[in-house]
């Protein structure tokens, strides 16, 4: 799959573009986890994320999860309409700090 | 394989049961939907039900066996209706029988799981489920949004 990844001062900002399915979600969860043991600070930029299925659920929270256990920070930003009904079915539009922007995403890190 | 009478089409897949064939089922269900008529959203939904459904059986329908099985898909168009048959030939197994995840847990109490299923009910306006000469069969009908003809 397609990630775009920037960093933006410290924080590292990661793009899933299209799909994430049980087919990519190894290649992304390898990529967020490293993005969050290198960085502590941690978007994931969901513009071009037209997709996401449980298997995609599932790095999220992996994510979250050893985000929670490292003291770093994740955010998600600019969720769009099909994940957000995803996220909204599964319980993690509680779960997750999602933000309308990249930049306000960044801005809630402090 | 399409067969055709009347108002009803009727359109069968069957492929082994592995993920290198997840896109070949997805692609066939998207063009089908499509074709049927129905809106972009609901398309988007039925997908992702019928990989969540696949992986499903991909992953547990014949565990432990050395020989891959078998996953066959068929699809119904009928006026007002589209419905996606999931069928294995794996050990009876109900998948909606299963208790659904507590989406309202703190994120220390969420174990990862169990969501592909919730997101099949909850996505999809009839599930249901049925052992049939002694195959598991999976049954999604989108009811809504289907255009007639």
């Amino acid at each position: 799959m397609d990630i775009q990844e920037q960093r933006q001062g410290e924080v590292i900002v990661l793009g899933p573009v299209g799909r994430l399915d049980s087919l990519n979600c190894r290649e992304f969860e390898s990529h967020l986890l490293s993005a969050l043991n290198d960085s502590g600070k941690v978007v994931v930029d969901c513009t071009a994320l037209a997709y996401i299925s449980s298997a995609g659920l599932r790095v999220l929270l992996v994510a979250a999860k050893q985000a929670r256990a490292t003291q770093s920070q994740l955010s998600l930003a600019a969720l769009q309409d099909n994940p957000r009904e995803v996220f909204d079915i599964s319980g993690f539009s509680a779960i997750f700090s999602i933000h309308p922007t990249v930049e306000a995403a960044i801005a809630s890190f402090g | 394989m399409m067969s055709e009478n009347s108002n009803t089409k009727i359109t069968r897949l069957c492929l082994p049961a592995e993920l290198d064939h997840l896109s070949a089922f997805l692609d066939h269900i998207r063009e089908i939907a499509q074709t049927a008529g129905l809106a972009e959203a609901q398309v988007s939904r039925l997908e992702l039900a019928v990989e969540e459904a696949l992986v499903n059986v991909f992953n547990y329908a014949y565990e432990g066996r050395t020989r891959a099985g078998a996953v066959f898909c068929q699809v119904t168009v009928q006026a007002g209706a589209l419905t996606v048959d999931i069928v294995d030939d794996g050990p009876p197994f109900d998948p909606l029988a299963r208790t659904d995840p507590d989406t309202n847990l703190e994120l220390d109490q969420r174990q990862p799981g169990g969501l592909g299923i919730l997101l099949i009910k909850r996505l999809i306006d009839e599930v249901s489920y049925r052992r049939e000469d002694g195959r598991n069969v999976l049954s999604l009908r989108i009811t809504q949004a289907v255009h007639e003809g």
